[in-house]
């Protein structure tokens, strides 16, 4: 077999944290490579330095047995390596013809575009690799898996040799997946080495030669798919560390009021419907992949997407209409997803957004200023916040203390059911393990937490009960002793069935 | 010396005293005795009490990451109709009335803008012009002079003989609206809307409500603005204070008050106004033609973003 790739010794650090540790492997000419390892395991860090995004501390690459130097996601174009985003960079309204060829079009004279042209290249791509795509369709009107073999097009378009997809159909059902599988068959048949990034076992199970395995920046194995069951490539995956962190634990008391109750929710444009209660102190953990719909539904909750239909309680009573302001006034707390968009005013000092939800309930005409510096004061000291001074702007805070300052704004006042949306997203773990601690302590004073959050191992031991979300709809109810990863990864799996 | 090394000229803070100091040098320089005269000094000051009472309903439309360019239209329509009431109404009832007409046209101007989710700049845009036409249709374009010798002669009196009272109007209802941002919750819900629309959602703020309060309460600063230049100009004008929300926009950003919504201090956008409206008087008193005066206006405008607004 041909030699395509080969690592020797790629190391990676960020800042003290090794991500990759002394990676070296080769891989053969026209195989499809699964990469799969937990979050943090090292996967995207790979993939980036193969493709030039990031620049390894240490080691060298050979692509076709001659070392790359200065790599650069230039450099990887030339030499025919390219990356397909979870998330492609399509342009949604226009055409699949016009998306092909954006950054490549062909220019006629005084820089017309040649259609023709363009349209003959694009037929011939599709022909050789046996592809199915109407040219001519906008690409908002295609399924998400057909969105991607359009990336991937475009990827053919000049003579690629080495494909990388990153998280390849994480969110797409099972007739999407199909889709998209025989696409990447075709291309294996053609000569194309790939290396499909996925968290989802039984897929890689499903399409791959060889799977290799990562965990904590270190390379386990690089092992022969039709050699391996599914149980044994989770235990692979898995680092055990994981499980002595469920000692933290503190089971639910019996005998606890209702907080929440949620009947037949369904948003609009939903296809699901959610009936579930959680009682004062409980933690409730719901985890799921990306655009499983677990997003969906604590916004629905916040009266932040609209209600189709079902109704919500809360201390037994029954809301009427739900927005934020009616929400924040029933004492619900919520943080959202994206601390840029929708969290913080970076603009303003630290105060201004601690305070912001809550000066209605303090004040009818005027300020107190130092009231209110004491008042957020006192919540960044719960939430364990670095900082020089509370009126400092927000954009000057480092990632790990702007998600806390988030979970701040909820702490200076008597909140008593918080809904917190990837609470732990783009931070480290000493932040994280505070912001844990700020929930547990939350839980002791009767509040009620939602946390919803794609990465699974963040909840394991903080929860007291742990729904799993798959295509919309809630798989797996996990009770204490039951929350484990080993547990989590089966109901991930039964995704695609 | 690493200090010195670093040291960056801070435009936000000081660029506006800077300019204010060239400015007086090169007027002292140039011609001392003609601008120096009170009689130019307190015309210049009453006319930029007329600026500055626009760029504070202006400014705040900029704080919640609006524009507003119906500023002229509204104190055209002032004007006029300034003129035509006080024919057969006392200045209290006139006042009264045209201000909750203006009042009407911010709340519609919200109304649009916030629910109808059309962009500020073409609501307004649109509201500049229906306006304009409805203050050309009342007289068919005519100038109407003001007989209300009460209402002309309040542009006359000053304070110590020096300064204009409305100059102190100015300073008033700078202090008014100051005192809304700094020390009520609105003030804070202002700046976290135009620093993040959604984050302020989120928060449980009625963004839909702190909106149409502010271009209700910008219309009114219009108003005002717009009865005190009738009384100046002694007379109703449809076609007045044409270019009023450049004026108004381009001290706004002088001021340093961010076209990017949520970043600025009113104050410095008055102050902006105020210097403006010297820059304007000078240009006048050296008799340049009002054709050259637009090149000069335009490119302050420009200067004052590209200077005033870098981060």
């Amino acid at each position: 077999m041909e030699k395509i790739l080969e690592l020797k010794n790629i190391t990676k650090n960020f800042g003290n944290t090794r991500a990759l540790n002394e990676i070296s492997f080769s891989l053969d000419k026209g195989k499809i490579y699964s990469l799969v390892g937990e979050n943090g395991a090292g996967k995207s860090t790979l993939a980036k330095i193969i493709s030039g995004g990031l620049k390894s501390d240490n080691g060298e690459i050979y692509y076709k047995g001659q070392i790359v130097i200065n790599h650069s996601p230039r450099k990887a174009k030339e030499l025919g390596i390219f990356i397909v985003h979870q998330w492609g960079d399509l342009a949604p309204n226009l055409s699949v013809l016009d998306n092909i060829f954006l950054g490549n079009e062909e220019r006629g004279f005084i820089g017309i575009l040649n259609r023709n042209y363009m349209q003959e290249k694009a037929h011939k791509i599709l022909k050789e690799f046996d592809l199915n795509l109407d040219l001519n369709l906008p690409v908002e009107e295609l399924s998400p898996a057909y969105q991607q073999i359009v990336t991937i097009t475009k990827a053919l378009l000049v003579k690629n040799e080495f494909l990388i997809i990153d998280e390849g159909g994480s969110s797409f059902d099972k007739k999407e997946l199909v889709e998209l599988f025989v696409v990447l068959r075709k291309l294996k048949c053609a000569g194309v080495t790939i290396i499909y990034i996925s968290h989802l076992l039984d897929n890689v199970m499903e399409l791959s030669d060889e799977i290799i395995v990562l965990r904590n920046g270190n390379l386990i194995k690089i092992v022969k798919t039709k050699n391996i069951t599914l149980d044994e490539l989770a235990s692979l995956v898995i680092s055990y560390e994981v499980k002595t962190e469920v000692k933290n634990f503190a089971p639910l008391k019996k005998g606890k009021l209702e907080k929440l109750k949620v009947d037949s929710l369904m948003w609009k444009g939903g296809n699901a419907s959610y009936s579930f209660a959680i009682k004062e102190s409980e933690i409730l953990g719901i985890t799921g992949p990306v655009g499983s719909g677990k997003s969906e539904l604590l916004r629905t909750i916040m009266g932040l997407n609209p209600k189709e239909k079902g109704t919500i309680w809360i201390n037994r009573e029954k809301i009427i209409k739900n927005s934020p302001f009616r929400m924040i006034r029933k004492k619900v707390a919520f943080v959202p997803e994206s601390r840029f968009a929708e969290g913080l005013v970076m603009l303003r000092s630290m105060e201004e957004n601690i305070t912001l939800p809550s000066l209605w309930q303090w004040y009818k005409f005027l300020l107190n200023k130092k009231e209110l510096i004491k008042k957020s004061n006192q919540a960044a000291d719960v939430a364990r916040i670095m900082r020089s001074s509370i009126q400092d702007r927000m954009s000057y805070l480092s990632g790990g203390n702007q998600q806390k300052t988030v979970i701040a704004k909820w702490l200076t006042s008597d909140y008593e059911l918080f809904l917190l949306d990837e609470a732990f997203i783009g931070i480290d773990i000493g932040a994280k393990s505070d912001i844990g601690e700020v929930i547990r302590r939350l839980s002791k004073n009767s509040c009620s937490i939602i946390l919803v959050s794609t990465e699974f191992t963040d909840l394991i031991g903080l929860v007291h009960r742990l729904f799993v979300m798959v295509n919309h709809k809630i798989v797996a109810e996990l009770q204490g002793e039951e929350i484990t990863n080993k547990n989590i990864i089966k109901y991930y799996q039964s995704t695609i069935k | 010396m690493r200090n010195i090394k670093n040291w960056k000229f801070n435009w936000d803070k000081y660029g506006l005293f800077l300019l204010l100091i060239v400015l007086a040098i090169i007027v002292l320089i140039w011609n001392p005795r003609v601008f120096f005269r009170i009689g130019i000094l307190s015309a210049t000051l009453r006319l930029s009490a007329v600026v500055g009472i626009a760029t504070i309903g202006e400014g705040l439309v900029l704080l919640v990451r609006g524009i507003d360019l119906s500023v002229g239209a509204v104190m055209g329509l002032v004007s006029i109709s300034t003129a035509v009431m006080l024919n057969s109404y006392s200045i209290f009832t006139t006042v009264i009335i045209l201000l909750l007409i203006c009042c009407l046209i911010g709340l519609i101007n919200g109304l649009f803008i916030v629910k109808g989710k059309i962009p500020a700049i073409i609501t307004t845009l649109g509201m500049m012009w229906l306006l304009r036409g409805i203050a050309g249709s009342i007289t068919n374009g005519r100038l109407i002079r003001i007989t209300n010798k009460t209402f002309t002669n309040l542009s006359g009196y000053s304070f110590l003989g020096i300064i204009p009272y409305f100059f102190i109007g100015l300073l008033f209802l700078g202090l008014i609206v100051l005192f809304i941002l700094n020390k009520l919750s609105i003030g804070r819900y202002i700046y976290a809307i135009g620093g993040n629309e959604e984050a302020a959602y989120y928060s449980g703020i009625s963004v839909t409500k702190v909106k149409i309060i502010v271009f209700v309460i910008a219309a009114v600063m219009y108003g005002i603005a717009g009865i005190f230049l009738s009384s100046y100009i002694r007379s109703g004008m449809p076609f007045a204070a044409q270019g009023y929300e450049f004026r108004a926009i381009t001290s706004a950003a002088l001021g340093g008050i961010a076209l990017s919504g949520g970043k600025g201090k009113l104050w410095k956008g008055i102050l902006g106004a105020i210097i403006l409206t010297f820059l304007y008087s000078f240009v006048t008193s050296l008799g340049i033609s009002p054709y050259l005066q637009g090149i000069f206006e335009g490119s302050i405008l420009i200067l004052a973003v590209y200077l005033c607004q870098r981060d």
